[in-house]
């Protein structure tokens, strides 16, 4: 199981990146890259401190899906892991309240994106946080392979919303 | 305040050393730090505070409590970057000297 | 928890029952404050304690341990286990873990909490322990109440509750853990940290700090801010934000960056 922390300012800040419109593209995407520790068998722990908005120009016009991204931006995110050793996840928004899916495209989009993110930095967990208006939900995967682990998500602040994705918030 | 990149330099002529902050701090780690002989053990990591801690002028610290030739009162024991530390009260006044000379005189300790 | 608690603390919001079933929370020192604490958190509904005190009940507790008993001193019961036992008299379905250490020595054990309440006697012991939920970024309320005498005045009995919140103020930025303060404790205390303290103030104490997690967790003042240190004055009875508070810089904590959250990052020299 996968637990992520995120300070309150920095998810506002994601919360507001993710709400700018785009020329073309219906949603926005973003990486959060974070320290990663093994609390306990099983279990990690990633304390994300770093947000890192997609650039407009890394934006690819695709009728087929709300946002797709080209390969540089994937690339800065493949180098900012290897460089940092941090767990790096894709970050997206579904539009509706309650805890969030992945849908059939996230999974496909997860998956190839964790892949060469294990290969520069295979210590770590990675993979995505969806958001919705009020919640958030995450997966990661990890070196061994296999299917990926589903998290949850801990906003810390005044107030804090611990354990997003966890019984039905 | 970042610590002199020259005088780290100089210290890492005794071992393998690296630098961290927290809590406003900057540490510095001397990883398996040759200890004064009739040391027990002879070698052991070390951390360096060059600032004022816990009332003290500046603070050698050890990752295990070592059996010195004069007994000392191990009064310093923290909890910082992730691990335990031991210190002894021992005062050295960190103005106008390097961290190598800081270091040395800390280690007068456990002569 | 059951229909007929949810209507008393129905005012909380919809979030309590979530809250208090999945929220982990670590109370490291059952002593005076921390005894009061564990109770309450256990009548509110929290279901998830952890709980570190290396110490045994002794005689000169029973004056404010609350539900330390004669009997418990003379069975020698820990600390952890008269509050276990507390929590699950109200709450038997909670599951409780009780470490008979000093937090420092199970240090890593904390990491996963999502709550740490500190009532600790050393400034000293506070600050390591802030610094480590700085890291884990881990909502942390620090708990300290003291005596002081200066002939010929009466004593004056006073205390704080500070949250700590990542980003936010620190207890070096609230003035709560200065260089001074910590040379005085060395120079008075020593290591045994035996201050001076009475049931009913911790009892205030403990009261604020459980109403500000309550708070924290649930948003049910809907304030966007919660006060980050809150003063006590045993002599006036009175408790409110602390004065410093609005003397406070604004910006995030320079004690404790965002850069430096996580398990601890060194870099090489040479």
């Amino acid at each position: 199981m996968l637990h992520i922390r995120v300070t309150r300012p920095t998810w506002n800040e994601i919360q507001s990146d993710l709400s700018r419109a785009h020329p073309f593209a219906s949603e926005r995407v973003g990486f959060m890259f974070g320290r990663s520790e093994q609390v306990s068998k099983g279990q990690w722990l990633t304390i994300a401190n770093e947000y890192v908005p997609v650039a407009d120009s890394s934006y690819v016009d695709d009728i087929h899906a709300g946002a797709t991204i080209d390969e540089s931006a994937i690339r800065t995110a493949i180098q900012h892991a290897l460089d940092t050793g941090k767990s790096a996840f894709h970050v997206h928004r579904h539009d509706h309240l309650g805890v969030p899916w992945l849908s059939r495209i996230d999974r496909v989009t997860t998956r190839e994106i964790a892949a060469p993110l294990l290969v520069v930095a295979p210590a770590v967990p990675h993979g995505a946080i969806v958001l919705s208006r009020d919640s958030a939900f995450a997966v990661g995967y990890f070196e061994h392979g296999g299917c990926p682990d589903a998290g949850f998500v801990s906003v810390i602040g005044a107030p804090s919303t611990i354990r997003m994705g966890v019984d039905g918030r | 305040m970042p610590l002199p990149e020259e005088q780290l330099l100089e210290l890492a002529l005794l071992g393998e050393i690296s630098v961290a902050e927290e809590g406003g701090t900057s540490w510095v780690l001397i990883q398996g730090l040759q200890l004064p002989s009739a040391c027990t053990p002879d070698r052991t990591d070390g951390l360096l505070c060059p600032t004022t801690r816990d009332g003290y002028p500046s603070r050698l610290y050890f990752a295990d409590q070592i059996r010195g030739p004069q007994g000392r009162n191990w009064n310093g024991n923290i909890h910082v970057l992730g691990r335990n530390w031991y210190a002894i009260s021992w005062r050295v006044p960190p103005e106008g000297k390097r961290l190598i000379q800081i270091l040395s005189e800390h280690l007068d300790a456990l002569r | 928890m059951a229909a007929n608690e949810d209507s008393r603390q129905s005012f909380l919001g919809p979030e309590i029952e979530r809250v208090c079933r999945v929220v982990h929370i670590a109370v490291i020192g059952l002593g005076g404050s921390g005894s009061h604490i564990a109770q309450q958190l256990a009548h509110v509904g929290f279901q998830k304690f952890l709980l570190v005190d290396p110490d045994t009940i002794e005689s000169s507790n029973l004056n404010r341990l609350v539900n330390g008993t004669a009997a418990d001193l003379a069975h020698r019961l820990k600390k952890t286990e008269i509050a276990c036992r507390t929590i699950l008299s109200v709450r038997p379905a909670a599951q409780v873990t009780c470490l008979e250490q000093k937090w420092q020595a199970i240090a890593s054990e904390l990491h996963a909490q999502d709550l740490i309440i500190g009532c600790l006697d050393s400034l000293s012991a506070r600050s390591q322990l802030e610094a480590v939920t700085r890291r884990y970024l881990i909502p942390y309320i620090d708990v300290g109440m003291d005596v002081r005498t200066i002939y010929p005045e009466p004593p004056r009995m006073y205390g704080q509750v500070a949250i700590s919140l990542p980003e936010g103020p620190c207890l070096r930025c609230l003035g709560v853990v200065t260089d001074s303060a910590l040379e005085e404790e060395s120079r008075r205390y020593g290591d045994a940290g035996a201050r001076p303290q009475v049931v009913w103030a911790n009892g205030v104490l403990a009261s604020t700090a459980v109403g500000c997690a309550v708070d924290l967790l649930t948003g049910w003042t809907r304030r966007a801010f919660a006060s980050p240190l809150l003063s006590y004055d045993g002599n006036l009875a009175s408790i409110g934000e602390d004065v410093r508070v609005r003397y406070l810089s604004g910006g995030s904590c320079p004690h404790y960056p965002l850069d430096q959250t996580g398990p601890p990052v060194f870099r090489r020299v040479g």
